[in-house]
């Protein structure tokens, strides 16, 4: 009796382990199905600035280059102002950066730990902000920036930029989610808004700051159609709307146009690499407590 | 309160004494009336200038410093000189046996180690007064008995002015110099351990200390000729005897020697054997040293369970079985008001 419970133990445990593994196996397809379906095009872009231009028209695709030009890297910088391009929108990127965490770490602060009348109505304001597409602000910034005389300067290029409702959020929860006893125990220990703000609050909240700092990078380095619109100058335009350039100048060398893309790519992947812990632990810091 | 006082706010939860407190220490503010530290009035003094430490329930450390920086954390705002501020952070970090672990952050310690830290802080400000919430109470059993003596201990040795937040009233009465009995956003008496056991001011005093607390069983005084005019105290049809309170001409003319009142008997005064107190047990704790006997005895208002306690050196009685008490050292209270008379 004993014996057979046993037995049916076993068989039970070993079906339900197979059952386990087939599970894991078929979320494990999905998701290398998935991860193709978003590597394949910048695998292609790679492969295609490798290769001469006119292999990219060959039809079927290879999918390893049929042959590697390593000098077309060399002279993507020497047809076109890629250095100017990405020097500019290092500058853009790193002021819009820097103004975004600014701001939102001030009006988050705000927004979590200084009670005042309408707080509630006033976030909400802030809230709403995140349901206006760019586009609609796009006619009425522009005619600021004109108004102020900023066309085709980095001023024009980042000011505007310099807030984000979605940045404030994030570290409005983010400080939300310290404890109360830490701002009292602060207080009492001398610290009035801006030491606890700064002793306390910011290393705390640092993975959602690293979070917000790289996603507001990554967005101010990939905007295209704000600096299109107030750009007209080589020195002020920024790498995306160069590499539009580039590729109405040189129709035909494919490689060219997707070497610079892959140049204008790396600085993106290098700061996704170095930051991804903290980008996954920023956005999902305060889903749960703990 | 006087220099050097170890006072505790005792109470049940949700009767205010963590918001008396914060507001002693000026996180919260006071709707009305003033506080007053060092004979100054401190109400609309902000919480960083009332020099007061406090030690939270939760130990608020702050997680990404080190033990020696959240020791150190209250004098670098103050400007305190390097070598001094490292000196006075090392001297508290040796009173609470903390040097070994300086550099360590708080999630690396345990329980204990963590209010030591928050103990190090406070102590390291040198503050006129120490306010400690519910300090003990994220500990387990062993370690709050040792750290109850240490907190003891270090009081006497720094003779600093502490005011305690517990509900805990073993650590009310084996700390406090005095106790602050609070319920409902009042306060129901203060004074020294002792007064507060052996005469609770009102009815929920008596209820709340002692484990087990007081029993409070509604009785009759009478007038009795035949004990010098002293009124008699019946419980149903038990006389227990006669009582010198209500004796005061106030007392007689205001009608308390006789009617009905509040009778209350803590459990080690209710004594098993001959007595005129007639109970049924309906259940029996023992626990090693010591038994409680949870007996039903019967009132004007029906029957009440009572608690005796008794040791463990008396034969134990059956469950059901019919025993009976004679009671001391009786305490009265109003039964409408729940004052003592």
């Amino acid at each position: 009796m004993a014996v057979d419970t046993v037995r049916a133990h076993v068989v039970s445990n070993r079906s339900s382990g197979r059952r386990r593994t087939a599970g894991r196996v078929l979320n494990y397809a999905l998701l290398t199905g998935a991860a193709a379906l978003v590597l394949l095009p910048i695998y292609m872009t790679l492969v295609f600035s490798l290769q001469p231009g006119a292999e990219a028209l060959r039809f079927p695709q290879s999918l390893l280059p049929t042959s590697v030009d390593l000098s077309v890297f060399a002279r993507v910088f020497e047809v076109s102002g890629l250095w100017r391009y990405l020097l500019n929108s290092a500058v853009v990127a790193v002021a819009i950066t820097i103004g975004q965490v600014v701001t939102s770490i001030m009006a988050a602060y705000v927004f979590a730990e200084i009670p005042f009348r309408g707080r509630n109505l006033v976030f909400g304001g802030f809230m709403a902000t995140l349901i206006v597409p760019t586009e609609v602000t796009l006619i009425a910034n522009y005619d600021t920036i004109v108004s102020l005389g900023w066309l085709d300067s980095y001023r024009g290029l980042t000011v505007p930029f310099l807030a984000t409702a979605f940045g404030t959020f994030l570290l409005r929860q983010a400080f939300m989610g310290i404890p109360r006893d830490l701002r009292d125990a602060a207080n009492l220990d001398g610290y009035g808004h801006l030491g606890y703000l700064w002793t306390v609050a910011i290393p705390l909240a640092r993975p959602s700051i690293a979070a917000l700092s790289v996603f507001s990078f990554l967005l101010a380095w990939n905007q295209y159609l704000w600096p299109l619109l107030i750009t007209n100058s080589d020195s002020n335009r920024t790498v995306q709307i160069g590499l539009r350039s580039l590729a109405s100048a040189n129709v035909t060398d494919f490689n060219l146009i997707f070497a610079g893309t892959v140049i204008a790519s790396l600085p993106i992947f290098a700061l996704l690499i170095l930051f991804q812990k903290h980008l996954i632990r920023g956005l999902t810091s305060g889903a749960v407590k703990g | 309160m006087a220099h050097g006082e170890f006072l505790i706010l005792l109470g049940p939860s949700g009767c205010g004494k963590s918001t008396a407190l914060r507001m002693i220490a000026g996180l919260d503010q006071p709707s009305s009336g003033i506080i007053l530290i060092d004979g100054a009035d401190v109400t609309a003094v902000e919480p960083q200038h009332r020099n007061v430490a406090m030690v939270f329930q939760s130990y608020a450390l702050y997680p990404h410093k080190t033990v020696r920086h959240n020791i150190e954390f209250p004098l670098k705002n103050r400007r305190v000189p390097h070598d001094e501020r490292t000196r006075r952070t090392d001297e508290a970090a040796r009173l609470l046996g903390l040097s070994d672990l300086m550099d360590r952050r708080p999630g690396q310690l345990s329980g204990g180690q963590r209010q030591r830290v928050a103990l190090a802080r406070a102590i390291v400000r040198e503050a006129e007064v120490f306010l400690m919430d519910e300090p003990l109470s994220n500990l387990d059993a062993l370690t709050r008995v040792h750290t109850r003596a240490e907190l003891t201990e270090l009081h006497q040795r720094l003779g600093v002015t502490i005011i305690y937040v517990t509900h805990d009233q073993v650590e009310a009465m084996t700390m406090g110099t005095r106790i602050a009995v609070m319920d409902q956003g009042r306060l129901q008496q203060v004074g020294t351990p002792e007064e507060i056991y052996r005469t609770p001011a009102n009815r929920f005093v008596a209820g709340f200390i002692g484990s087990p607390p007081m029993n409070l069983l509604p009785a009759t005084l009478n007038p009795s000729s035949e004990t010098n005019g002293l009124p008699t105290v019946w419980i149903g049809t038990a006389c227990l005897g006669a009582t010198s309170i209500g004796t005061g001409s106030q007392a007689q003319s205001q009608g308390h020697s006789q009617g009905p009142v509040l009778c209350g008997i803590r459990p080690e005064h209710l004594h098993r054997g001959e007595g005129p107190l007639t109970a049924q047990v309906t259940a029996i704790e023992s626990l090693g040293h010591e038994r409680h006997l949870h007996c039903a005895v019967q009132t004007a208002d029906g029957p009440r369970t009572v608690v005796a306690r008794e040791s463990m050196d008396a034969a134990s009685p059956a469950i059901g079985s019919e025993i009976h008490f004679g009671a001391s050292d009786l305490h009265f209270f109003d039964p409408a008001t729940g004052v003592r008379r």
